[in-house]
């Protein structure tokens, strides 16, 4: 650990202010990153990362108070690090960053090469234009995007988020600075893109010599790729030190509490044991009654100009038995969503059909209200699926009162028992969604879905959005949810930390085909497919069926 | 669902031009039976203004009228036989003067394309300019203030402020006539009191974009990248709040053209919206349809034109590829 710093920040401090006085945001936080080595930030919604980031750039906004007891940065290799006064100075030249959405960090009006050829201009000066291409696309294949000349006239909605990621990657290094600060800069991107833009991130450190400050709600990503772990909670450090030390032998509860509720990590042997009861071998054998099956289903859009149409899906057949849990996992664009809005009648199939208890579900109107009250959705974004003007328990009432259901007064009634049962106390039924954190909110979308006493529960990514602990209480309820009332899940997702601990079967999609289907242990642990053996060791915390990640980094001492 | 089969830049241009073609001829067809199912008698009305209200005229008279004017065909025909004519050009002739209705219009037409056009070269710089001043500095103490001029230039009645500026600046001060006045120095209190409630809403659209704007993802990373706020601002956020301002600047035409008609009869400026204030009064229907229907052609036009402008602004709105989802 001789390597030189390139940043000390040493206790900052940023007040807001509030009615009746201020909000401290962050306390008292100091970090050193020591050139060429990964520091993560590790926390959850609200802790302070984004402040933190914030404040280093001198981006808080001018209402806020930032103090600083002091921040040094080191410009030139081998340079002492000096006081910066104006952390504004940093912007660029000595500091880049990298941001959390790719999709939206780019001014969408400006081609690729415009981007780079304003930051050119402002750091050197440099008009030509063919110059400033010649750089742009060294810069690009730099970063390892693919016919970066392609790239230049292109617009950024034409490009994928993981090439975006690199395109704003190798932006942040136009100024040649020396710190790289990435905000949670592969949360919204698939596992296998995420593995590769951090691979990109590990091969910069390795070949500039570039320190990077990583931000991160996922302590699996930063265990993996970091030397040094900061803990934050409520804008103060809890933890800090070696990776291996704090993920290894965390001193503080709240970090022994973080590694211990990674998805990955729920026991298994809690769940309603889906292998040992007359083992049904994947999908034929006895095993609970078949609820929601589909057969052949497949389904086209319109593609672009010029180019035929798109298949979302084709010929996907799946089986969905009484109390269990099916997983459709696969990475954007794999057909998940689409797969969705068919199994739940929100589509029609170009061919194939939906069975419900072994019956085609009907495509009249009637047949299809009947088929709404036992198949029931819920979305991805807790908080944009609940409408804000309506009371949390006329939310709930609503699918009563839309299949007129009970009285208003049974209705109500049955609302606050269903906060109940999701774990929310009945006093919510009078309060507005605005004011419920995601996980809240997440509850009141599946207190809603369980009102019509539904048999089949179709989750769209249900805790994508939520912070660890979070997820994993949602995760239990769910779990709870399903022994008690013998629901039949249907999760899709791309994260496979939550498949790991809920599924009983999982079905791989892969650009709209069954990749592989089975139960979930098997899958797990002798994957058929390449393409699935590629998903699974792209997954931060899960190359551990043996042996834990946790355990390999455990310190010898 | 909402999933439309692939189309190219042709296509979509032609289908804006159709939609082009159905606006005006909605706008015909209403005016039309608008104008001609209502009750009331045109030429008698007609004749009674032109003897000055000495007791009209014979019925024989009336008939002759109403037969040469073609009042007497069926509803139907007469749509059909106008529409046609319409379309060849023939504006048809006013009931009330006799006079071809194409005369008519161009008598008035400058005054009122002058006023108009005076209105928006007023307003949207103004607003333009007042937008990007407040919006500048979010939160400073100037942007509490203009952010709440546009609310008050809304809220003052157009008539309202059309009185006060003549009061002021006319009976006052004396700069400017108060009615009628030829050339640049009566344009100038028209102008005015039609170009402020314009920009108001111009403005509140504009500034309510920049806000937007400015809370976007790009805006924050170009700032953390050491562009200066001016560049960012200018070059970036301005340009993306433009959008929604182009398309609103093509419906703000229309405003403009309904305002003409209170602004002309305050100052009493011949132009035609008194002309259509005047011809609705006498039933005048050949001028009143034909200045409907060149309303809607201006409007639609430049409608039309801000659409097909919108896609070389926004490379987004350039590849139509609906459905497709992920």
């Amino acid at each position: 650990m001789s390597a030189e710093t390139v940043l000390r920040l040493d206790g900052l401090t940023v007040r807001h202010p509030a009615r009746g006085g201020e909000v401290t945001a962050v306390e008292d936080i100091s970090l050193t990153v020591p050139a060429g080595r990964c520091v993560a930030l590790v926390g959850e919604s609200g802790s302070g990362k984004s402040t933190t980031l914030n404040a280093l750039l001198g981006l808080t906004p001018a209402t806020a108070r930032t103090r600083v007891r002091r921040l040094e940065f080191a410009d030139a290799p081998g340079g002492a690090p000096r006081p910066v006064t104006d952390p504004a100075a940093l912007r660029g030249r000595s500091v880049g960053l990298v941001p959390q959405d790719p999709a939206r960090a780019l001014d969408p009006l400006v081609r690729i090469e415009g981007h780079f050829a304003e930051l050119y201009r402002h750091f050197t000066g440099l008009k030509d234009r063919a110059e400033a291409r010649r750089r742009t696309v060294a810069a690009l294949a730099a970063v390892g995007v693919d016919r970066p000349e392609a790239r230049l006239r292109q617009y950024p909605h034409e490009l994928s988020g993981g090439l975006l990621q690199r395109v704003l990657v190798a932006l942040a290094l136009t100024g040649e600075p020396r710190l790289l600060l990435a905000d949670e800069p592969t949360s919204n991107l698939d596992v296998t893109v995420q593995r590769r833009v951090l691979d990109l991130f590990d091969a910069l450190r390795a070949e500039r010599g570039l320190a990077l400050l990583l931000v991160t709600h996922d302590l699996a990503v930063a265990s993996q790729r970091a030397d040094e772990l900061i803990v934050l909670r409520g804008g103060r450090v809890v933890e800090s030190g070696p990776t291996d030390r704090v993920i290894g032998a965390p001193r503080h509860p709240y970090t022994r509490q973080l590694v211990t509720s990674l998805p990955g990590r729920l026991p298994r042997t809690a769940r309603p044991a889906a292998g040992t009861d007359a083992a049904p071998a994947a999908g034929t054998g006895d095993g609970p009654p078949v609820v929601l099956a589909a057969r052949g289903l497949a389904k086209s859009y319109p593609g672009a100009r010029g180019s035929g149409p798109v298949a979302a899906v084709r010929g996907v057949d799946l089986t969905l038995r009484r109390g269990r849990t099916l997983a459709v996992v696969g990475e954007s664009g794999a057909g998940k969503t689409t797969l969705l809005r068919l199994l739940t009648g929100l589509e029609r199939p170009d061919a194939g059909t939906v069975l419900l208890d072994g019956t085609p579900v009907g495509t009249g109107r009637r047949a299809r209200v009947a088929f709404t009250r036992r198949v029931q959705l819920v979305h991805q974004n807790p908080a944009g699926s609940l409408n804000p003007a309506l009371t949390i328990g006329r939310i709930i009432a609503e699918p009563l009162a839309a299949h007129r259901i009970g009285t208003a007064r049974h209705r109500a009634e049955r609302a606050r028992a269903l906060l109940e049962a999701v774990g929310l106390p009945a006093g919510f039924a009078a309060q507005r969604p605005a004011r419920l954190s995601g996980g809240q909110a997440q509850r009141v979308a599946i207190a809603r879905a369980l009102a019509l006493d539904p048999e089949v529960l179709v989750l769209d990514e249900p805790v994508s959005a939520l912070d660890q602990a979070v997820q994993l209480a949602l995760l239990e309820l769910l779990d709870g949810l399903q022994r008690r009332l013998g629901i039949a899940l249907l999760l899709v997702t791309h994260d496979l930390g939550v498949v790991r601990a809920t599924a009983d079967e999982v079905l791989v999609l892969h650009r709209g085909r069954t990749e592989e289907a089975g139960l979930a242990d098997a899958l797990f642990t002798a994957p058929a497919s390449p393409y699935t053996r590629a998903l699974l060791d792209a997954v931060p915390a899960l190359r551990l069926p043996v042996t834990p990640p946790f355990h390999e980094r455990t310190p010898s001492s | 669902m909402n999933t439309r089969p692939p189309r190219s830049a042709a296509a979509h241009v032609l289908r804006r031009c159709a939609h082009f073609a159905v606006v005006l001829f909605a706008v015909y067809t209403v005016s039309f039976f608008l104008l001609y199912a209502l009750p009331g008698d045109p030429v008698a009305l007609m004749l009674e203004r032109r003897s000055a209200g000495a007791g009209g005229g014979t019925p024989e008279q009336l008939a002759a009228l109403r037969a040469r004017y073609g009042l007497d065909d069926p509803l139907p025909q007469r749509y059909l036989s106008t529409l046609g004519a319409l379309l060849t050009g023939d504006l048809g002739t006013s009931f009330q003067s006799g006079r071809p209705v194409p005369e008519l219009l161009a008598a008035v037409a400058p005054g009122t394309l002058a006023l108009a056009g005076a209105a928006l070269v007023l307003a949207v710089p103004f607003s333009l300019a007042l937008a990007l001043l407040t919006s500048h500095r979010p939160g400073s103490p100037a942007h509490r203030i203009l952010v709440n001029v546009p609310a008050l230039l809304a809220a003052v009645p157009a008539f309202w402020l059309a009185l006060l500026l003549v009061q002021v600046f006319s009976f006052g001060l004396g700069w400017f006539p108060s009615a009628g006045g030829e050339g640049l120095p009566g344009l100038v209190l028209p102008a005015v009191s039609l170009a402020l409630p314009v920009s108001a809403a111009l403005t509140a659209v504009l500034v309510r974009g920049l806000d937007d704007v400015q809370r976007a993802g790009f805006v924050a990373l170009l700032r953390a990248r050491g562009l200066p706020w001016r560049r960012v601002y200018l070059a970036h956020v301005a340009r993306n709040a433009l959008l929604p301002f182009v398309t609103l600047t093509g419906l703000t035409v229309g405003g403009v053209l309904a305002g003409t008609v209170i602004t002309e009869t305050v100052f009493a400026r011949a132009g035609l919206g008194r002309l259509l204030a005047s011809s609705v009064e006498t039933q005048d229907a050949p001028v009143v349809l034909a200045i409907a229907v060149l309303a809607a052609l201006v409007f639609a036009a430049v409608n039309l034109l801000t659409d097909l402008l919108l896609p070389l602004l926004d490379p987004r709105l350039r590849h139509r590829t609906d459905g497709a989802r992920a």
